[in-house]
């Protein structure tokens, strides 16, 4: 829990946005859905694939120094991160982005990969049932 | 009626299949590509009423895309671009370039479908 510690510090300094939170309501999607469930679920599945998707990136272009190719993963999470209303995970990825366009710092992007690897099973755990929630209606 | 077909250029798999989704129910046909490959084969074929494109995309970005269909294609299709907030300059050059409206990421479906039509009836 070393990078939590450390996001928890940055969190209390200012440092990162304090409206970070695992609380996930699907309702608004499942609007936009226009209660289809299957699309829903679809639309689950592929955020599942695509947060694993990206932690695979991060394992790939940090070892290399590849930034424009891990920005580019960041990029294209993103959307998909805050359309979920996953806050946590899309303000990572959001100064994962920034740090890769900008200081290219490696250990700070170490850090901020490993807080996504850590933050994200508690939010998948969060999204899975909500969804099951949704569907025994 | 026909119905009026629309370019979906957008990486992001999962917020593609929920506009694929709602602009299909909005009367659309719609055809998703997603990286700039894609996009230049459909369009050496097809000729969409209408464009959608994210800015950023593999191989081939929402920036060129409008650079292509006006200068090279010479064509006048309505272009909408999506972008990410802070990306104020990049939808600047957008406009410059030929791009007609943009609408910022986290999308709403629902704008997105007014913003089509307001487009569409310009035509």
């Amino acid at each position: 829990m070393r990078t939590k510690n450390l996001l928890d510090q940055r969190l209390l300094s200012g440092t990162y946005p304090d409206n970070l939170s695992i609380t996930i309501d699907l309702n608004p999607i499942l609007e936009e859905c226009m209660g289809e469930m299957d699309l829903l679920q679809e639309l689950v599945s592929l955020y599942h694939e695509n947060a694993l998707e990206f932690i695979g990136a991060a394992r790939i272009h940090l070892p290399n120094s590849d930034f424009k190719e891990l920005g580019l993963a960041a990029h294209k999470i993103k959307a998909g991160l805050a359309m979920m209303r996953t806050d946590s995970l899309h303000a990572i990825v959001v100064l994962v982005q920034k740090e890769c366009d900008g200081d290219q710092d490696s250990k700070h992007l170490q850090f901020l990969c490993d807080c996504f690897t850590e933050e994200y099973p508690p939010v998948k755990a969060s999204i899975d049932a909500a969804l099951a929630n949704l569907k025994q209606g | 009626m026909e119905k009026k077909k629309l370019l979906l250029a957008e990486d992001d798999q999962l917020l593609a299949s929920l506009l694929t989704f709602r602009l299909q129910k909005g009367g659309y046909e719609v055809q998703h590509s997603a990286d700039g490959k894609q996009v230049k084969e459909y369009l050496s074929q097809n000729t969409p009423d209408i464009i959608v494109s994210d800015i950023m995309m593999p191989y081939f970005s929402g920036m060129e895309l409008i650079a292509y269909v006006r200068k090279e294609l010479k064509s006048q299709v309505p272009i909408i671009i999506i972008s990410s907030a802070g990306n104020e300059e990049n939808v600047l050059n957008a406009f410059e370039l030929g791009a007609n409206d943009f609408i910022s990421k986290p999308v709403s479906p629902s704008e997105l479908l007014v913003r089509v039509a307001r487009e569409l009836n310009k035509t």
